[in-house]
């Protein structure tokens, strides 16, 4: 997984753009746990 | 553009379907926004294997794609490979600038000895007057410098010609006896300099070879001098001969071998050894610089010619570089 892999970083920043709130939110959700800072836009102009 | 410009986020995960502005034109903004222009971007797609939006999203520069709905594993393994090539971009950039470094270096400073030996004597000896001993030394070193100057220019052409797919053979009909010899005449003086031991064991009857001698011979020339460099006063440097034939029998070989008694490489250094522009530590670490493009070159004409070369090393203990070369077959 990405802990173990030296050329990612420990936690990657990763800005996920979608218009779709829910989808946002699920995703949100499902990476809480996951080694992985999430970032979130709901519009190209918001990116 | 807000929170890529405020977060520099590694990585962003963009959805190709919006209203307003679209997944394509957000990142042609992001491309040519100088602040998030590099950020790797994965495209979304709602549609499975939609190979037009995919065809120009990876057009306009977008590193990978997925499908909605996000399989997270899948999104990891984009995210690891995303930064493997990242990581390796890096570090080629990086080998480049120091190759560069390296390169500036050792042509400015053979070139201010130069120039500083030559003014020293010409305002010291321009009036006819015959060269002392010092001068004579200077002259020497003027030489040497010249030299070193003339083998790094040598070695870049070679090998950008070589790269560029250049590398003509003229081959002739030869026997590795000869290369042996001819390869090891420049460096007898320094092997009685340093006294270092020639041990060598040359099969007597091995077949001929279908080569090009002067690239064989810088070949041969290029490994005779690391051998000489890496090892220390008193040391030994060995050159085996022998023949091998393919696993198939189809082909036989002529396999040279060699080998010296000097510093020897890390394990994890060897893979890098026949990579251009690289030096392993154990040659930082030596009195003498190389230009790290040798192997490189050995390898391309070892490959040109059908062989292979190969290297085994302990860390001060020594190190053998083995090359094949295809014997003409026996009728």
């Amino acid at each position: 997984m990405l802990e173990n892999d030296d050329t990612v970083p420990e936690i990657p920043k990763v800005l996920f753009v979608d218009d779709t709130e829910d989808n946002l939110d699920l995703l949100e959700f499902a990476l809480k746990k996951k080694p992985i800072t999430m970032f979130r836009a709901s519009s190209g102009k918001e990116c | 553009m807000l929170v890529a410009e405020e977060q520099h986020p590694d990585m962003i995960v963009l959805d190709i379907q919006m209203p307003e502005m679209d997944g394509f034109e957000t990142l042609r903004r992001l491309r040519a926004n100088p602040e998030t222009a590099t950020i790797p971007v994965i495209f979304l797609t709602a549609i499975k294997r939609d190979p037009q939006s995919i065809a120009e999203g990876i057009l306009l520069g977008a590193e990978e794609y997925l499908t909605k709905p996000i399989d997270l594993e899948e999104l990891f393994a984009r995210v690891r490979s995303i930064y493997r090539v990242m990581a390796m971009q890096r570090e080629l950039e990086q080998v480049k600038s120091q190759f560069m470094a390296m390169l500036v270096h050792d042509l400015r400073t053979p070139l201010t000895i130069i120039i500083s030996s030559i003014d020293y004597i010409t305002r010291h000896y321009g009036d006819g007057k015959s060269l002392d001993a010092d001068s004579i030394k200077l002259m020497q070193t003027v030489l040497a410098s010249t030299r070193g100057m003339s083998y790094l220019v040598n070695d870049l052409l070679d090998l950008s010609k070589y790269q560029a797919g250049q590398i003509q053979l003229n081959k002739q009909t030869i026997t590795i006896h000869e290369l042996i010899e001819e390869s090891l005449q420049p460096f007898l003086l320094q092997f009685k300099q340093k006294n270092i031991a020639l041990n060598t064991d040359v099969n007597v009857d091995l077949p001929r070879l279908d080569a090009d001698s002067g690239k064989v011979v810088q070949l041969m020339t290029n490994l005779l001098a690391n051998a000489i460099k890496f090892t220390p006063d008193n040391g030994s440097v060995g050159i085996k001969v022998e023949q091998e034939t393919s696993a198939d029998k189809k082909q036989q070989f002529i396999k040279v071998t060699v080998s010296d008694t000097g510093v020897g490489m890390r394990p994890e250094e060897i893979p890098l050894l026949f990579e251009q522009y690289r030096q392993v530590s154990s040659a930082k670490k030596t009195k003498e610089k190389g230009t790290g493009l040798g192997l490189a070159i050995c390898k391309l004409i070892a490959q040109a010619h059908g062989g292979t070369i190969g290297v085994v090393s302990e860390l001060n203990k020594g190190t053998s570089f083995t090359f094949t070369l295809p014997a003409q077959m026996e009728n």
